[in-house]
């Protein structure tokens, strides 16, 4: 990494201080609770042949229909040694100069041509797949077939074969792709409304989008049918995130939510049932007192305790400005520090925390979401002149 | 840069022998725990500074790391940062279930902001506040959690690589907001 030599001073304060923090606040596991681990832990007697685990994450698999391939291959192919003979002698007859390649297309509707998916390309004279690659658009419940066929690049697929797989067990026919359920929470805060869903757990995973709407009828589709809208900030890639929030149109009004998977072609996935809340407007914590503290030099902070729901609150920032006097952690106002616990009502911020001069400050509840943060509650701004 | 952990990485050439012995052997596994617990712990702990709560994540991480060590597909090539990301998963699960649904905090959360709050210049902590989470989050992984690029690519479901270019650019967005505090104070 090239790091020019004020990005190179900016890494090492870092440094300094990861060290410092790590060492100021490391807190180490109790003894007690380590030994009993480490008890607990190596005392599961090892046993290579179990994996109950693995094996009921398999068993899904073990469901979907087996197939064995196996067939003959025209007589020349089945002696090893004669094969680059007999592919010379084929060549030259041809008058062809590319290599052969024998392919193996798999296919099991009856439109479907014998070259819609190369599954393998055969080294030798005969083969089996315990796991084939199955083509995902095959239809269940119908026997796939399996067709071997020498090509040449290019070529159109003449097979010289035709053998059958036969699943080993039954495939059940499912009509159309069953929609994963997710479970949706959203609740209403005091500024938005917090929507929490469950991770989905599958293949196919495109994204997440909620969908919003007035009344509790939200189809499972995109874009948003029969009244819904969808609200922003809710989209995300990543499988793992799955809270959000929105700022409704209105507060005091009743929305509705669905919160749903999507596979890269906008086609539902998974899907929550249609959740309801309510959001207030954003509260107030009244006036914050700035001061001396029994230091005159440190500055003493004081607001009242939000009492809104634990579930809607992440920390208080005190946040102040020396030109904006009316600071807000969303507009840049600097911030002087993040306080995790709602029962915060002072922080004392120590000579030379704060610039000296005339400043404003402001304290203001915000709840985090996997994807942003919204404003919960505020204070007034105050104004004080920092020594 | 040693924390208080001791000794900061582990030979990858041990930790690899000492994962495939693991598979059958339970001193082996016990060598891991004891070197990666004070880690695990403390990389729990630091985000949500509980004491009960981060023995509940770091349990769930190593019970989660004996089953997967136990599995013949396990890919034995980067332990400790398989490690970290359970562990990250485990805080985000713990969180989801307990009453404060937090996000994980790792993208702009107490963690990021106790490490801005070690700072120790005014116009860095400032300049920091002014990155975006995902940027205050590589740099948390990386100087404050004291991960190396393996460990927190890990964690970030990322590439080595990618991870890099994230790390350089958040330090160029440091250093550029530092720049703007200063023109700003003057």
């Amino acid at each position: 990494m090239l790091l020019d030599p004020l990005e190179h001073e900016i890494a090492q304060r870092l440094a300094d201080a990861g060290d410092r923090g790590r060492s100021s606040g490391f807190v180490a596991p109790d003894r007690e609770f380590a030994a009993g681990l480490r008890d607990r832990l190596v005392s599961m007697a090892p046993d290579r042949e179990a994996a109950p685990s693995r094996k009921r994450q398999r068993e899904p698999r073990d469901r979907e229909p087996r197939v064995s391939v196996a067939w003959s291959l025209p007589s020349f192919f089945r002696v090893p040694r004669l094969l680059p003979v007999a592919v010379a002698v084929v060549l030259l007859l041809a008058g062809v100069v590319a290599a052969r390649e024998l392919y193996v297309a798999i296919g099991n509707r009856p439109e479907a041509t014998p070259v819609a998916s190369v599954a393998a390309v055969v080294p030798s004279e005969s083969a089996s797949f315990a796991e084939p690659s199955l083509d995902a658009s095959l239809s269940p419940g119908l026997e796939p077939t399996v067709e071997p066929a020498a090509l040449h690049a290019g070529e159109t697929a003449k097979p010289t074969a035709k053998p059958t797989a036969k699943p080993t067990s039954e495939p059940t026919a499912v009509p159309t792709p069953a929609i994963a359920v997710l479970t949706l929470s959203a609740t209403g805060c005091d500024g938005g409304v917090l929507l929490d869903w469950s991770q989905y757990i599958g293949e196919a995973f495109n994204h997440y989008t909620t969908l919003r709407n007035t009344s509790a009828s939200i189809p499972m589709a995109y874009p948003p049918q029969g009244g819904a809208v969808d609200p922003g900030g809710t989209y995300t890639t990543n499988v793992g995130q799955t809270s959000a929030f929105d700022t409704p149109p209105s507060t005091g009004v009743t929305y509705y939510y669905r919160s749903m998977a999507f596979n890269a072609d906008d086609g539902v996935i998974g899907a929550s049932a249609v959740t309801s809340a309510v959001a207030g407007p954003v509260a107030s914590l009244g006036s914050l007192t700035v001061g001396p503290d029994v230091n005159p030099a440190d500055t003493l902070m004081t607001w009242t305790q939000y009492a809104g729901a634990g579930d809607c609150f992440t920390w208080y920032k005190l946040v102040y400005s020396a030109t904006d006097s009316s600071p807000s952690y969303f507009t840049g106002a600097t911030l002087l520090t993040a306080i995790p616990s709602q029962g915060a009502g002072s922080y004392t911020a120590t000579a030379g925390d704060i610039p000296s001069g005339d400043t404003h400050f402001r304290v203001q509840v915000i709840r985090a979401t996997a994807l942003g943060l919204f404003l919960v509650a505020e204070s007034d701004p105050a104004f004080y002149t920092v020594p | 840069m040693d924390g208080p952990n001791g000794a900061s990485r582990m030979d990858r050439d041990r930790e690899r022998s000492l994962v495939e012995r693991a598979r059958s052997d339970a001193d082996a596994f016990g060598d891991l725990y004891d070197f990666y617990l004070p880690r695990i712990y403390g990389f729990a702990y630091r985000r949500v500074q509980e004491r009960s709560v981060a023995e509940d994540v770091t349990a769930t991480t190593f019970q989660r790391a004996l089953e997967a060590v136990r599995n013949r597909d396990f890919r034995n090539d980067a332990f400790g940062g398989w490690l970290y990301r359970v562990a990250a998963n485990a805080v985000v699960d713990h969180m989801r279930n307990g009453k404060r649904i937090v996000s994980l905090a790792m993208t702009d959360g107490p963690v990021a902001d106790a490490f801005a709050a070690s700072l120790d210049r005014d116009e860095l902590r400032s300049a920091m506040s002014r990155l975006s989470g995902q940027q205050r989050e590589v740099l948390t992984l990386r100087f404050y959690d004291d991960l190396d690029a393996d460990e927190a690519s890990a964690v970030l479901g990322c590439s080595r690589a990618t991870f890099a270019v994230r790390l350089h650019r958040a330090i160029s967005a440091l250093r550029d907001a530092m720049t703007k505090e200063t023109i700003d104070a003057a």
